[in-house]
């Protein structure tokens, strides 16, 4: 591991390489759309040639610091920069509504420095263990595994439990729009050419958060944010709020980096199931759950820790087996090939220094970008000033053309205003919207693994080893759950007879 | 409430067609569909008896009251504008017309200035810089 730090450090074009790809990055994932797969596709045509250790620091370094730049459109106007990004808009920008937007961009740098650095951490003492990990990880487990993610959704529905899993259901429905990828059967499109391809998630979460807020938003709001934010020592303290944060969830902080890494060596599971996972647990952990969906910073810090650490995890099964864990990683493998590098076991052995060198960039790009964001984070919280009909046109251009971006179809506009209209009412009926999310994520994953466990172990898929001890951790909490969920509704009742 | 019941109704409407639909399917393809309209269906029917059951009912504030049926038709303008005139044009005409009509005192060089940063984002960043075409319009295309 050492030796990957000292290559790193002894190779001056890859550390102005590392510099490069920060802002770069940053760039790519803090405007919506775009994100780290374009961020690689971009840069390709220019590795040819290039010195392989530079090469490979300037890819991983672009790819890993984009979601600390997507952080940015994420709170301050509640557009995801990237599709993990999708978890920290709830909380993220119901802070910047509440004049608290540069705490809400502190801590959620912060937890992507740590995250990164814990994920590397993580990773160096998970290595020896993870090929063996992911030989006993199959589709039972990742079945158990998103089963507790949609428990997640139980937690986030606060006191409308019978609601939330409504609103669960139809994000899994919505998630099964398409083609079936087993069959290439077409479910559910009725005759739409356009839904073939399935529902866009970031259409799906622009129309359930950022357009319903922008449809509420208040004129006066704007104004008291706009005292608090010119206030200098408010600023100050904003930064400071966000550090502080991330020392009292310190844990969490700690929780969710490993289970970032986690998630990232297990192949299929992407940064957007990290980063709800996050949510969920930090729901799940949190003493004042019902702040959830309202402005909690745990629901900041969760995913955005997640979002960066799963990176790191995401480099093992990519390097050490060359299977990609995610579509990003695949575009990673594919830009390796101008570099002249196949990753496998075999290369991992021979370049255990430049394997590591790529470990010791991903953490310190990570770093970096974290400390940019915290420059940047004043200035950025300039945005969320601009008054409502001033900003209100350009976070819908904004979010149509992230549609356009990434679907390259413009009937998804048409989506955009129906699923607007179910955002609304779900907004204004006190509904909760994270469930939908939660959902229409987990939703191919749950029924990919469930499908595959059925057809290849039959009904008794549940009765491996790993799986069944999952299984059992699942019953226990939710056998504990409705016990916890009454409780706090009903510290919720007191806190409010209190206010009242 | 009847909002909120009707909203239930559409909802289980849409979950029966879904589960309708989905039993046309072989069981490999039908189980994820069958299985969250199943529960939705269900969820929504004992949630609708639950309001039914339920006395009084939570206040809940005017839908689509004036201010926001406004906002909404500025949605549509938004949607509307780019479909038909693309990015650069229709999204620069959408930003005036928003900025000038919505601003208290009509103030023309604030939508002008903002029309034109949507031209230079559209065609300067995105066209040129980033090399990413966006929509061009239907009328346009």
């Amino acid at each position: 591991m050492s030796a990957g730090l000292t290559t790193l450090l002894s190779s001056p074009d890859a550390l102005l390489l590392m510099l490069l790809a920060i802002p770069i990055g940053m760039v790519f994932g803090a405007i919506p759309g775009l994100g780290g797969k374009i961020a690689l596709i971009s840069v390709m045509p220019f590795l040819t040639g290039m010195d392989p250790l530079a090469g490979c620091v300037f890819l991983i370094s672009l790819h890993a610091v984009v979601h600390t730049g997507a952080a940015a459109p994420t709170i301050l106007l509640g557009i995801p920069g990237t599709g993990p990004s999708t978890a920290v808009v709830l909380d993220g920008h119901a802070m910047t509504k509440r004049g608290e937007g540069t705490r809400a961009i502190a801590a959620a740098a912060f937890a992507s420095g740590v995250g990164g650095v814990v994920g590397m951490i993580a990773l160096a003492l998970i290595v020896p263990f993870a090929l063996t990990l992911m030989t006993h990880i199959s589709y039972p487990e990742i079945f158990v595994l998103t089963l507790f993610g949609l428990g997640f959704a139980a937690v986030l529905s606060g006191r409308y439990l019978v609601k939330g899993l409504i609103v669960t259901s139809l994000g899994l429905l919505i998630s099964f729009v398409g083609t079936e990828p087993t069959y290439g059967v077409q479910r559910l499109t009725f005759g739409s050419l356009f839904l073939i391809e399935g529902v866009d998630l970031i259409t799906a979460v622009l129309a359930m958060f950022a357009v319903p807020e922008m449809l509420t938003a208040k004129r006066g709001q704007q104004r008291k944010m706009r005292v608090l934010e010119n206030d200098t020592s408010f600023m100050t303290s904003g930064v400071l709020s966000g550090l502080r944060d991330i020392v009292r969830h310190r844990w969490l902080t700690l929780r969710s980096s490993v289970l970032g890494v986690i998630v990232g060596i297990i192949p299929g599971l992407g940064g957007d199931v990290a980063a709800w996972l996050c949510y969920g647990h930090a729901a799940q952990t949190s003493r004042t759950p019902e702040k959830f969906g309202k402005g909690a910073v745990e629901g900041v810090i969760g995913p955005e820790a997640a979002n960066n650490s799963k990176e790191g995890g995401a480099l093992v099964p990519t390097l050490f087996l060359g299977i990609p864990g995610s579509s990003g990683m695949a575009i990673f493998l594919v830009a390796l090939v101008p570099l002249g590098i196949a990753p496998g076991i075999s290369f991992a052995e021979r370049h255990s220094d430049l394997v590591w060198a790529m470990v010791w960039a991903l953490a310190v790009s990570n770093v970096i970008a974290a400390l940019v964001l915290i420059l940047l984070a004043r200035g950025l919280q300039r945005l969320a000033q601009v008054p409502p009909h001033i900003l209100t046109p350009f976070v819908y251009l904004l979010a149509l053309a992230s549609i356009y971006i990434t679907t390259q179809e413009w009937r998804f506009f048409l989506v955009l205003g129906a699923f607007s209209v179910v955002g609304y009412l779900f907004l204004r009926l006190d509904w909760p919207r994270a469930p939908f999310v939660i959902g229409l994520i987990l939703g191919p994953e749950t029924e990919e693994a469930l499908v595959k466990s059925l057809s290849l172990w039959g009904t008794d898929f549940l009765l491996r080893p790993v799986a069944f001890g999952l299984v059992v951790v699942l019953l226990v909490s939710i056998h504990s759950l409705p016990r916890r969920l009454s409780r706090r509704a009903a510290q919720t009742q007191e806190a409010m007879q209190h206010a009242d | 409430m009847r909002i909120e019941r009707a909203v239930l109704v559409a909802l289980a409407l849409v979950f029966a067609l879904c589960l309708a639909v989905a039993s046309t399917y072989r069981w490999q393809v039908a189980l994820g569909p069958a299985l969250a309209s199943g529960i939705g269906l269900t969820l929504c029917i004992l949630q609708l008896a639950l309001t039914l059951r339920a006395t009084e009912g939570r206040s809940i504030p005017p839908l689509f009251d004036y201010a926001h049926r406004t906002q909404f038709l500025w949605l549509g303008c938004a949607v509307g504008a780019v479909t038909l005139l693309g990015f650069g044009i229709g999204g620069s005409i959408y930003v005036f017309c928003h900025i000038y009509f919505e601003t208290p005192k009509r103030r023309l060089v604030t939508a002008g200035l903002s029309a034109a940063a949507t031209i230079f984002v559209v065609y300067g960043v995105f066209e040129t810089l980033l090399q990413t075409r966006l929509f061009a319009g239907l009328l346009l295309t």
